[in-house]
């Protein structure tokens, strides 16, 4: 056995490299044999050598020689032990869990944060903060129904009020858990409160958002405003449902509406195919002497208003004056023609012959018992009054026909019966008939 | 055989044989073996130790310097009202920072004055039910002019004691003479008065929170006499005191006010929570989450006394704002916070109705409110 020197083995003696390089050809070449395993004779003598090499090495360290580096040996024995190999590993997975660990809480905090209501309410309070009244007036409930539509007014007063004053903000205490109050205070006056209401959404990790609630403004009062400006005045307008009604420039809403679906008419009184316009009626109140108010139609067009009592107006079908004197006395005779049926003196089948067939109008005709007259002698009329002539189309009409009607006895007594009638009056050729009557 | 070794003293070979050689390396295995397990396990604990905190202050930095300044303050204001936990939040923060916390946290002091026409104390017999809106599940007895009914929020569990006449409520102390020795467990001092109920009351020295409870803190009153004043009369203490007219009177007074007004019992801690029946203003999260305890009174004298239980996994703990919610839930009209974290405690008639946060039982307090 060839001791090692500290360089490269030598060629073995008997060697030459020619044969060297032969057998390792011939090695290369020859079919490759199954590894024998080794049998308990070799693992003996491999086990006798390499103790044999410890032995010399130590004697060649106590002669000393070279040492055998017992660093290196030490670190390939810590890496090899399972137990380090274990540690390590835990070491390491300990360190990537609490990476993993921090940043998912990391996360969690921040999806926390984001849902606070305190972020909102910081927008809010920086409405107060700039003075964007402007912005403020539209979310201010108070402002809204107090101001009355004068926003410029409130804007002025709470730019006065909080004219070189400091605005700050607190979180006040509400009860509910579904609130958060927030007071704004100028100075050391409250001047007005906001609230939070949950929006009925969720952030990603399931926390509840906000949103604004309402904002009160206890600063502007009714007294100050009518003190300042005048007193306001109520008003009334009515008008077709399909118009829209502008005051002063500002446009009436469904909120301003006191009454709908009014109509002139009875429900079916006019013939089909005709519909009677429906009317809604609409309040408010101005501090103008002489509001604007406009009407437009469906189309855009400005219609015309006509009063309606005090403070009231009406835009919708009228009397039309013209077609009332010019047939004034044919309706007025066609009335008291019906009158005088119903006195008994008009025969029903002369009476029928002024109605439409099979119309409302002869309906009635038909059916009405004239036992309520008292024998007389003759009717006559007075004060008879047509009024509200509306034409609802070319060949259909309504009207109003008051007066008094007397019927005297066989004693000479009168006795006077104060009717009304409303007509519904269509042409049918070149006459004009009766559809439908209601009488008053 | 005769083997030849070493000698540790140099080169000088000794003799042995073949199995002392044997044995003696045995030895030297045995104790390398037990010296590497000792040192393995060692480094173990060592490890799983700082694992723990390291993982803890990430945690903590996470939480206190991390993207919510909402749990940062609450974790903050809650360590800072306990004694053993004040310093975590020095970890992570500067003083100035903290004293900012603390400042955009808190009920606002309030210089208004009990207004005594609002309480109405009912005679004998004219007792009318009381406008609450409490609902009748959460009584859990009703005895002897005494109700107790359960109290629970989103983070507390804790009870509320109704006592009806409030003659009966007085201020009870562990001696006359305040002094270095400890004070006395709060059912000490309930049985000291004969009483059959109590709460803890005013604050108490209690430097790193070890204090003996012999010491209270500001104005105390028992039966008429003035106990202790921390200063002089002239201090103003944030104080809850029954008059001679058996009506709760919160806020600031001096000790000669207080005798002045005709107080006969009266403790020390605050802040007031209602006054006239508004809510005291509060700032952020008004405070932590921590055990509390309070008292008040309806407007019909009912006197109110609250405690919360906190810092365990079913109770966290109230704020003040927690704290005020549930007052005027039960109509109060005027309350007072009172000394809270391990001393709130509500006794009656032999048994801890709360759990309290020490495991032996009550601390040592000086004060406490009892019901005879």
């Amino acid at each position: 056995m060839s001791e090692t020197n500290g360089t490269r083995r030598a060629t073995p003696a008997g060697k030459t490299p020619a044969k060297a390089a032969a057998r390792r050809t011939a090695a290369r070449t020859a079919p490759r044999r199954a590894a024998k395993k080794p049998g308990a004779g070799a693992t003996a003598f491999r086990g006798i050598l390499d103790r044999a090499k410890r032995l010399t090495a130590k004697l060649a360290a106590g002669r000393g020689g070279a040492k055998a580096p017992k660093k290196g040996g030490k670190r390939r024995n810590l890496l090899q032990s399972r137990f380090y190999r274990v540690y390590f590993g835990l070491l390491a997975l300990a360190a990537v869990l609490i990476v993993i660990g921090t940043v998912w809480l990391n996360g969690v905090l921040r999806d926390y944060e984001s849902a606070q209501p305190i972020h909102v309410a910081d927008e809010v309070a920086k409405i107060f903060e700039e003075q964007d009244f402007d912005r403020l007036y539209a979310l201010d409930s108070s402002a809204q129904s107090i101001a009355g539509g004068d926003q410029s007014f409130y804007v002025e007063t709470m730019r006065d009020i909080t004219a070189g004053k400091e605005i700050a903000w607190s979180e006040a205490f509400s009860a509910s858990e579904d609130e958060r109050r927030y007071n704004v205070t100028v100075g050391s006056d409250r001047f007005a409160t906001f609230t939070l209401v949950p929006s009925g959404e969720t952030s990603p990790r399931g926390n509840r958002l906000w949103k604004l609630g309402t904002v009160d403004t206890n600063v502007v009062t009714q007294t100050e405003l009518d003190e300042t400006l005048g007193e306001r005045t109520a008003y009334r307008i009515t008008v077709p449902e399909n118009c829209t009604v502008t005051v002063d420039g500002a446009a009436l809403t469904a909120e301003d509406a006191v009454k709908t679906g009014i109509t002139l008419l009875p429900e079916d009184f006019l013939p089909s195919g005709i519909d009677p316009v429906k009317l809604t009626q609409y309040a408010f109140e101005s501090r103008s002497e002489r509001p604007v108010v406009e009407v437009k139609d469906a189309s855009g067009a400005v219609q015309a208003l006509r009063e309606d009592g005090e403070n009231a107006w009406i835009c919708g079908p009228e009397d039309n004056a013209e077609f009332r004197e010019k047939y004034a006395g044919g309706i007025a005779k066609l009335a008291q023609q019906m009158a005088k049926y119903t006195s008994g003196d008009v025969s029903q089948r002369e009476m029928l012959r002024s109605a439409v067939d099979d119309s409302p109008a002869y309906t009635l005709i038909k059916r009405f018992s004239n036992y309520w007259a008292p024998t007389h002698k003759y009717a006559e009329f007075k004060n008879v009054q047509v009024s509200d002539c509306i034409l609802w189309s070319d060949s259909c009409f309504t009207c109003h026909v008051t007066f008094d009607f007397i019927l005297r006895t066989r004693r000479g007594t009168e006795q006077t019966y104060a009717t009304a009638y409303t007509m519904c009056v269509v042409r049918r050729g070149s006459t004009a008939k009766l559809y439908n009557l209601q009488m008053n | 055989m005769m083997q030849q070794t070493k000698s540790p003293r140099g080169n000088r070979p000794e003799k042995q044989t073949r199995a002392q050689v044997r044995a003696q390396r045995a030895r030297l295995k045995r104790r390398q073996r037990i010296r590497r397990i000792a040192w393995r396990s060692a480094l173990s604990v060592l490890t799983v130790i700082a694992v723990v905190l390291v993982a803890a202050l990430c945690a903590g930095f996470v939480a206190f310097r991390g993207p919510s300044q909402t749990v940062g303050d609450l974790l903050t204001v809650s360590m800072l009202e306990t004694s053993a936990l004040k310093f975590v939040p020095r970890i992570y923060y500067s003083d100035a920072e903290m004293a900012a916390i603390a400042a955009r946290n808190q009920v606002a002091d309030t210089d208004s004055e009990t207004d005594t026409s609002m309480i109405v104390i009912s005679g004998p017999g004219e007792e009318k039910p009381a406008e609450t809106s409490v609902a009748a599940e959460n009584l859990v007895l009703s005895e002897d002019g005494i109700d107790i009914y359960r109290v629970k929020g989103a983070t507390y569990n804790g009870f509320m004691m109704v006592v009806h006449d409030p003659s009966r409520v007085g201020v009870g102390v562990c001696r006359e003479n305040f002094n270095s020795k400890p004070g006395l467990q709060l059912h000490e001092i309930v049985q000291r008065y004969g009483a059959v109920a109590g709460i803890n009351g005013g604050g108490f020295a209690d430097s790193g929170g070890v204090g003996n409870g012999g010491r209270p803190i500001g104005l105390v009153v028992s039966g008429g006499k003035v106990l202790n004043k921390s200063g002089a009369s002239s201090e103003h203490n944030v104080v809850a005191g029954f008059n001679r007219d058996n009506v709760l009177i919160v806020g600031k007074m001096t000790a000669a006010e207080a005798e002045s007004k005709g107080i006969r019992d009266a403790l020390s801690f605050g802040p007031a929570l209602v006054v006239n029946g508004e809510a005291a203003s509060v700032k952020g999260s008004s405070s932590g989450l921590n055990p509390r305890t309070a008292i008040g009174q309806r407007a019909d004298g009912a006197v109110l006394m609250l405690v919360i239980d906190g810092r365990t996994a079913s109770s966290l703990g109230a704020t003040y704002a927690d704290m005020i919610t549930v007052l005027l839930e039960y109509g109060a009209v005027n309350a007072l916070n009172l000394d809270g974290g391990s001393s709130s405690l509500l006794y009656y008639k032999d048994n801890y109705m709360n759990k309290g946060v020490i495991l032996t039982g009550s601390r040592d307090i000086p004060t406490a409110f009892v019901v005879r």
